[in-house]
């Protein structure tokens, strides 16, 4: 019934590249939302409703998920028929693996002090850094076909979401 | 075959209709509604010419009353006085023993874990008691407006959880009342400042009210509201500034215990204190016998803690919509209890910008209500405007030990719908329970349970071999839908979860018919008429379909068998048989939706066809 079975990149009529035009995203997501919002039905008969809510959240969760480079990356993949597993950081190399200890080691300590304000920001900048330098690996990979270099620098980034996540929650 | 009338395209075949529609904003300590007349939205008056009704109802053995009369008979009549229920609506007993509230009233303790007040009109439900101040409100519209609603737009806190919203969908449903739409608080504030109007900016919207505390971060683009963040505290407010002042009066004056009457009397008084602190700098203070002077100092040092909190709030809906401070073009201040000079201040402080403050702080988010009131309705088909909200609590799973898996996260865009699959964990297992829970906690008790239920008849399998594909469906007013299937053997439950807290749906049916009293055939009546209603849309709708898009996107055949529909959806609504005619309409929708799906899907296409050139642009 749905013919929202085109990708993502489709249906905000976008190239499915990693390095696309964000203002022009929201801007095809609201010219969609004008169309097919609940809101445009809530008057009209309950079928309208119904497939204003179905087709709204399709492209709720089509926008979230191209407007996150990390999402979008893992999308990216998915497109190519490459199945992403997250458990696979026993691959990770030691050089990584000593960051991460130490990254989470420091946050450890973090939570522990006063006034770690400042401190957070700059663990925060590191590990920012750090994430620009796997999406930016990223995206030379998936250009070079390189879907195992890909796959393994997504893995890494999804790792340092979760510690970027971690040192966000310490600021509460 | 006699001809087919077809009405000009982008018509619809009935005749434009202005349509009544109110804004209503139920709120802790005062309620209001609103509603758009000559262009302009205003807050409806009484006709003692007062706009705000006082959220209280008294029930007495016979009779109960709604608003002022209910407020002035309260210290007398402690027990039997339901004020600031907004507090209640979907907690459960034990809700409450977490928090510190003083509490006057007798609560009931039933099996289910739901509130009940014990008073001499029976025992009432914090959904009933909404549902009075719902009618209340409705009642003195429809006077005003000259007729029936065809529908409201009732306002929440951004950050009330599932089952306070299902609770206040239930007190409307009570009340009589077509919802067209929960809307946020703070968005609707934002709508009655015309900040949609303006090109684009983000706008942080303070609202502290009576009861409620919420921080809202919008970005407004070319008339869209985009909801980037939300959060608060949904107990705190401009009462606990009063229990502060009453803590604060009990302790100098060493007043241990209180009867609750004596209670009420200290509570009232410490709000005309810290109304009076807004423009006199100190106040003198009388209670039972004890006096003594209080100032605009002392009361900032009793509240500041509370202000702080508030604005801790701030701190992280900012960090989650990921902006700073400096990027906020607006700050609009709602609620009454943003008059308060200390919190004036201590938010221009923090966002190092002057506030709004120029349309009334109580009434602001009533008419923003009945300003998306009126476009939902239908009255302005060519309103840019359109609101996208966020949910403000992440929905999520019980699984293995006690732990809860994330399946949204807060501050996703609604609708939205996402699924998840799980296993079975043991050989041979044919059942499993599926327990549904809002909160950002890692643990299944530091969570909100919303529903639990079971799929059975799962086909004996190996352990880890069942795949269960657990759906949520979370529509335009943040209300959950939850569906569980086993993909290999195709079992499902396709259970529309009611949250714990909520009413099902016969609970409610029951309680309208008696406590509206209705007459089993103006019950019936009622219904044939709704379903009649349902009915004449789905009619209207496809005959305006077809004579838009026929040519386009049907073949003859296709053509013929809507049109067919029609007909005998024609034929249903002059009978008098609300079975039958429902029974149509849930065919004809089925059988249709492939082309209101098509429709839907050109209209994306349209939306998109005029970008082409920036296609060429961008490349």
């Amino acid at each position: 019934m749905f013919d929202l079975t085109r990708n993502y990149f489709e249906l905000f009529s976008l190239e499915p590249v990693f390095e696309i035009d964000t203002a022009l995203l929201s801007q095809r997501y609201r010219d969609i939302q004008h169309q097919v919002h609940p809101d445009r039905f809530a008057g009209k008969n309950d079928q309208d409703q119904r497939l204003a809510l179905q087709f709204t959240s399709y492209v709720n969760e089509a926008f979230q998920c191209l407007k996150q480079p990390l999402e979008r990356a893992k999308y990216l993949l998915t497109l190519k028929g490459v199945e992403i597993n997250l458990d696979t950081q026993s691959h990770f190399d030691s050089a990584f693996l000593m960051t991460q200890i130490e990254w989470r080691e420091e946050m450890e300590n973090l939570s522990k002090q006063k006034k770690p304000e400042a401190a957070i920001r700059q663990l925060q900048a590191q590990v920012n850094r750090k994430i620009n330098e796997l999406s930016a690996a990223f995206v030379s990979a998936y250009q070079q076909g390189n879907d195992k270099q890909a796959m393994d620098a997504v893995v890494k980034w999804q790792f340092l979401a979760r510690l970027q996540h971690d040192i966000d929650a310490l600021e509460d | 075959m006699a001809l087919l009338q077809i009405s000009e395209p982008g018509q619809s075949p009935k005749p434009h209709q202005r349509k009544r529609a109110a804004g209503i904003d139920l709120g802790t300590t005062n309620s209001l509604v609103a509603a758009v007349r000559s262009a302009t939205a205003e807050t409806l008056p009484d006709h003692a010419g007062k706009h705000l009704l006082p959220s209280v109802v008294a029930y007495f053995k016979d009779r109960h009353v709604v608003g002022e009369e209910a407020k002035q008979q309260a210290s007398e009549n402690p027990h039997n006085t339901l004020i600031s229920i907004k507090r209640f609506m979907g907690r459960s007993k034990s809700d409450l023993e977490k928090s510190q509230f003083m509490l006057p009233y007798q609560i009931v303790d039933k099996k289910d874990g739901l509130i009940r007040f014990h008073t001499d009109g029976g025992d009432i439900s914090p959904v009933e008691a909404s549902a009075e101040i719902l009618h209340a409100l409705s009642t003195r519209a429809e006077e005003t407006l000259g007729g029936e609603l065809d529908g409201v737009v009732i306002t929440v806190p951004a950050y009330f959880d599932e089952s306070q919203r299902q609770a206040t969908k239930d007190a409307a449903m009570l009340a009589g009342l077509n919802v067209l739409r929960l809307l946020s608080e703070p968005t609707a504030a934002a709508v009655a400042y015309g900040l949609d109007k303006q090109d684009q900016g983000v706008i942080a919207i303070f609202d502290l009210g009576g009861g409620t505390f919420d921080i809202s971060i919008l970005r407004l683009s070319k008339g869209v509201f985009e909801v980037l963040s939300t959060g608060g505290d949904s107990a705190l407010g401009g009462d606990d500034f009063d229990q502060a002042i009453a803590g604060w009066i009990q302790m100098q004056a060493g007043l241990r215990t209180l009867n609750s009457s004596q209670q009420r009397r200290l509570l009232t008084l410490s709000c005309q204190l810290k109304e009076q602190l807004t423009t006199s700098e100190k106040v003198s203070v009388d209670f039972m016998a004890w006096s003594a002077e209080l100032t605009r100092e002392q009361l900032n040092d009793l509240i500041d803690p509370l202000i702080e909190k508030a604005l801790r709030a701030c701190k992280r809906a900012l960090r989650d919509a990921g902006i700073e401070t400096s990027d906020i073009n607006n700050v609009v201040m709602v609620g009454g209890s943003t008059r308060v000079p200390r919190v004036r201040e201590k938010v221009k402080e923090f966002f190092g910008k002057e506030p709004l403050t120029s349309v009334d702080p109580e009434k602001v988010v009533a008419i923003g209500a009945a300003i998306q009131a009126d476009i939902l309705v239908g009255n302005k088909p060519d309103s840019e405007m359109l609101l996208l909200d966020v949910i403000p609590l992440s929905l999520g799973l019980e699984t293995m030990g006690g732990l809860v898996e994330k399946i949204i996260l807060r501050n996703t865009t609604i609708p939205v719908a996402k699924a998840q699959d799980f296993t079975t964990g043991k050989d041979g297992q044919t059942a499993m329970t599926i327990h549904v829970l809002q909160g950002e906690r890692e643990l299944v008790d530091d969570c909100r349970s919303l529903a639990k239920f079971t799929l059975r008849g799962i086909p004996p399998m190996v352990a880890g071999a069942a795949k269960i594909r657990v759906s949520f469906q979370v529509d335009a007013d943040g209300l959950l839908h939850v569906s569980a299937r086993e993909i290999n053997s195709g079992v499902e439950a396709r259970v529309d979860v009611k949250p714990s807290y909520g009413l099902s749906e016969s609970e409610i049916t029951t309680m309208l018919k008696d406590s509206f009293a209705h007459a089993q055939e103006d019950f019936m009546a009622r219904e044939l008429r709704e379903q009649k209603v349902d009915a004449q849309r789905l009619h209207d709708a496809l005959e305006s379909a077809l004579a838009e898009d026929a040519k386009t996107l049907l073949s003859d055949e296709e053509y013929a068998k809507v049109h067919c529909m029609i007909e005998s959806l024609a034929k249903v609504i002059a009978s008098d048989s609300a079975k039958a005619i429902s029974a149509e309409v849930k065919i004809v929708s089925t059988d249709s939706e492939f082309f209101a799906a098509r429709r839907m899907n050109a209209s994306i296409k349209k939306a998109l066809a005029g970008k082409k050139l920036d296609d060429v642009s961008h490349a």
